[in-house]
């Protein structure tokens, strides 16, 4: 697209460029917002703030409500990555070598959690949990958030699969290797990028989940997104801005990490 | 006519179903990699809604009925919540098409690196947690933000507007969250098109809009659809940020649910709620893929 | 030791199209057997049986006396050369050179003594730390050998391997891969849709088409006596002169014409006259001999560097192409567009085959 539209010269794109960084800054702006108010020393969401202090950090660091929010949302995302990716590989692995029938049929039923609306499935899982004592634990959380994530690991780690030529796991076989020894030996390692970005994308969506947490995490296993929400209902005090600005942290981590996977597979 | 003879062909013994079992076996092992990633969604997404829709069909006794059903309609109430949530859905699927169009059409003309830098502005909020991006808002909008400090600097106001806990904020709030969901799709469409179509039309005479009207618009509604109905699905069944920016005073259909299963003490009502929820999000994607095409599974990210 | 392969009744069939249809084949030990045909004949889909990539539906397949039709690729004991190459990016050459003997754990001295001969066998001494990556087509073609051959499979398979490099670099490969059967004899099937490198480095060759063998021999065979009229097109240029066949007569383009070769015709006389563009003469006067002679109509004379073709009408309307060296002078001469002609072969030089 960039040359064949190139005969039309720049300056009569202009609205397009003006409203292209107005569509960006509106996208991107909240998120710029959030990091100063971190810093700010009035306990007011006040913008730009008057002085600049550490205070709200101070506080959710001292705080251990905060901590064990976090620990427990840090713990939960590192268990699901732990159950959605190997999950995840052997379905796409599968199914990418079943693409009729039955296969369809399980490719479809592996996608249904990005299509039941989240809510429905958060309630259900609550009734679920209710009847079997999971309400409240991590095993729970984990098994609900695994569920979660799964379509969005098989969706990445079979488009790596896609892209991998499947001739050379076909030759590793013929020189001697069995399907496992040659899926480990000559396949994984390339697709370790996509499985990598999987990771850290199931890492993130398990982390900053919301809905399914609100339901079945609580007491001393409450993840820091139920923290935060229930205080936002609450009162909006600036500790949620230095959450939040950690929180944009992590995604800019994320972001970085899934780039770097990116430029490395090419 | 080869040289060496072929003797008579042995009717292969046995050879052919030993082979099919072998296939079959291979075909098992790959179906059953699968398995262990199925029965998880099994169990915790199929039998949770599996259950729901059976309580939603029997009364306290364990007898069929429709009540839970009917009775969702008996209070107008409700039916504006259904339709808060259609109009909600509809408005902000409409405002995220308009902007999004140009916003991707801006991303494919961009130069490579100019394109690269502002991808970042288009995933890292989908990378950033909801909860942030809602709390934003209120940042920005509550009665000390960044918008009444303005006009209160400018002289325009004496009293801070009161610009939170409103449906026009809950729009704002969600239009802001689905956007990368549609661009993203709707960038890839227009990246895949042959330039060689339009630069032909402009060859055979056309004008840079006639081209973009002609051949480059029809070819993106596809994008344009599939990222149109992943937002309007998404936007039905939205929670965190009505319940958040809305205030209490925007009530769709997934906070009035969530309320059901808080202040129910039966299973039934809340049940029929949300089977409602879902047979509207199954009939939206039925109605796109045979109106438009839209298959479910473009429905992704 | 590498070992002979033969098929019997080998078949195959996704849903209603049959992709082999009941394969008997022998391969002698040592030899290289190349499979001809144009896509979609099959031709891929057996050596692929023979890797043991794809399953058949039945039948027999041995490498020697081992039945190994169920046998799973990884204990066939074959080397495999794919079109792609299919080396592995994430390893340096030599690495993709030892994978092979790794799996048989092959202690790591010896190893890399053999990685170093295979190098040298394939011309690439000195070049095992390259990444796969740095290298050119050719050289990559060679490390995929070398890997192929490392461990002394039990036959060689290789799927179209020189359709990926350009026409010099493909010629020249030919000579080595013909050179390297002979310094190993190894037995090797070779997969191709050309019929000028099949014909130029086989000992056999088996002509496929929709999933049968339709004629094997020696190329100089096949090319000399096509037993059909596929044969006939697909290997070298021919042309298919319209003849009717009574007893001992034979009359095609208006001509009592004899034929030294193979006669075959469909129930009613009808067939073919196959003769190759090489082996007719234009003549100037019709003397006394036992050469075939028609009568044509020039049409076009087209300088080709190395030889002249020149395309006429015979008097029943068939078009056909005779080839002469280009210090013939003469022919651009006698040829002119619209001039009658003389035309002369061999009864010897050609065959008769069924008219499908």
């Amino acid at each position: 697209m960039s040359q064949d539209t190139n005969y039309i010269p720049h300056w009569h794109r202009a609205w397009l460029y003006i409203l292209l960084a107005l569509l960006l800054a509106f996208l991107a702006a909240p998120i710029f917002v959030v990091i100063p108010v971190s810093f700010s020393n009035t306990s007011t969401l006040q913008f730009p703030p008057e002085s600049l202090s550490l205070q709200w950090y101070v506080r959710l660091f001292s705080s251990a409500r905060w901590q064990s929010s976090a620990y427990n949302s840090m713990l939960a995302a590192l268990l699901t990555v732990c159950c959605t990716i190997p999950l995840g590989i052997m379905a796409a692995y599968g199914l990418n070598s079943i693409r009729t029938g039955l296969g369809k049929f399980i490719s479809a039923t592996l996608m249904l959690p990005l299509i039941v609306p989240l809510i429905l499935v958060a309630i259900g899982i609550y009734f679920l949990y209710a009847r079997l004592g999971l309400i409240n634990t991590m095993v729970g959380l984990v098994a609900a958030h695994t569920m979660y994530t799964l379509p969005l690991a098989i969706t990445m780690i079979a488009a790596g699969l896609r892209r991998f030529d499947r001739n050379q796991e076909m030759v590793a076989r013929s020189l001697g290797a069995n399907r496992l020894k040659a899926f480990m030996t000559v396949t994984l390692p390339q697709i370790k990028f996509s499985v990598m970005s999987a990771g850290f994308l199931t890492f993130i969506a398990s982390f900053d989940e919301v809905v399914i947490a609100l339901f079945i995490s609580g007491g001393s296993n409450a993840t820091l997104p139920r923290q935060m929400f229930n205080q936002l209902r609450n009162s909006i005090d600036p500790t949620i801005a230095a959450i939040s600005t950690l929180l944009i942290a992590l995604a800019l981590i994320v972001f970085a990490a899934m780039q770097f996977l990116k430029s490395n597979e090419a | 006519m080869n040289e060496i003879a072929v003797p008579p062909l042995r009717r292969d013994s046995g050879i052919a179903p030993a082979l099919a079992k072998d296939a079959r076996r291979e075909r098992s092992l790959m179906i059953g990699l699968a398995l262990p990633g199925l029965f998880v969604v099994a169990a915790v997404l199929l039998s949770p809604v599996g259950w729901l829709i059976w309580q939603s069909l029997v009364d306290g006794e364990g007898h069929f009925t429709l009540h839970h059903y009917l009775s969702l309609f008996s209070e107008p109430k409700r039916l504006s919540y259904l339709q808060n949530t259609f109009l909600l859905s509809a408005e902000v699927t409409v405002i995220c098409s308009l902007l999004a169009y140009p916003l991707a059409f801006a991303l494919t003309v961009l130069p490579e690196r100019l394109r690269k830098f502002c991808m970042f502005f288009v995933v890292v909020p989908l990378l950033t947690s909801v909860l942030v991006r809602t709390y934003a808002w209120l940042i920005i909008l509550g009665r000390r933000g960044i918008v009444n400090n303005v006009l209160a600097n400018l002289g325009v106001i004496d009293e801070p507007l009161n610009l939170v806990y409103n449906y026009f904020c809950t729009v704002l709030g969600m239009v802001h969250v689905m956007m990368p969901m549609i661009v993203l799709p709707l960038y890839a469409a227009m990246k895949s098109i042959d330039g060689d179509l339009v630069r032909a039309a402009s060859s055979l005479g056309a004008t840079p809009s006639t081209a973009f009207r002609d051949i480059f618009f029809p070819l993106t509604l596809p994008g344009l659809f599939a990222g149109a109905t992943l937002v309007f699905v998404l936007s039905l069944g939205y929670y965190v940020t009505p319940s958040i920016l809305g205030g209490g005073k925007v009530i769709v259909w997934a906070i009035f649910l969530e309320q059901t299963v808080s202040f129910n003490t039966q299973w039934g009502p809340a049940a029929a709620a949300g089977l409602l929820l879902l047979g509207a999000t199954v009939a939206v994607l039925v109605l796109a893929r045979t109106l438009v095409g839209v298959k479910a599974n473009q429905v992704e990210l | 030791m590498t070992q002979s392969i033969s098929m019997r009744g080998v078949r195959k069939s996704y849903g209603s199209v049959i992709a082999l249809d009941h394969i008997d084949l022998d391969i002698r030990d040592g030899e290289f057997f190349t499979l001809l045909g144009p896509s979609g004949s099959g031709k891929t889909t057996l050596l692929m049986v023979i890797a043991g990539f794809i399953r058949a539906d039945g039948g027999s397949l041995k490498f020697g006396d081992t039945e190994v039709i169920r046998m799973p690729p990884h204990r066939r004991d074959v080397g495999v050369v794919f079109q792609n190459y299919a080396l592995f990016p994430h390893m340096d050459v030599s690495e993709n050179i030892a994978y092979p003997l790794k799996l048989r754990h092959v202690p790591a001295a010896e190893r890399r003594v053999k990685v170093e001969e295979a190098l040298k066998l394939v011309r690439l001494d000195g070049l095992g730390h390259r990444r796969v990556q740095e290298l050119s087509g050719g050289q990559r073609q060679r490390v995929a050998l070398a890997r192929a051959v490392v461990f002394a499979p039990k036959v060689l398979l290789m799927d179209e391997p020189l359709s990926a490099l350009d026409k010099n670099l493909r010629e020249q490969m030919q000579v080595e891969l013909k050179r390297l059967h002979q310094s190993l004899k190894m037995t090797t099937v070779y997969v191709t849709h050309d019929q000028g490198e099949a014909i130029a480095m086989s000992d056999r060759v088996a002509v496929m088409d929709n999933g049968r063998i339709i004629q094997m021999g020696k190329p100089r065979d096949l090319y000399e006596t096509p037993e059909s009229r596929f044969v006939a097109q697909f290997i070298g240029e021919s042309n298919l002169i319209p003849v009717s066949v009574t007893g001992s007569t034979v009359i095609g383009a208006g001509a009592d014409l004899k034929v030294g070769g193979r006669i075959d015709t469909d129930s009613s006389g009808q067939g073919f006259l196959v003769i190759r563009p090489e082996r007719i003469q234009i003549v100037k006067t019709h003397d006394g001999s036992d050469l075939n002679r028609l009568s044509a109509t020039a049409q076009e004379v087209i300088y080709r560097g190395d030889e002249l073709t020149v395309y006429a009408i015979l008097t029943d309307g068939t078009e056909i192409s005779i080839r002469c060296g280009v210090h013939h002078r003469a022919v651009e001469e006698i040829c002119k567009p619209g001039e009658r002609i003389d035309i002369a072969f061999h009864p010897e030089d050609s065959v008769i085959v069924r008219p499908t």
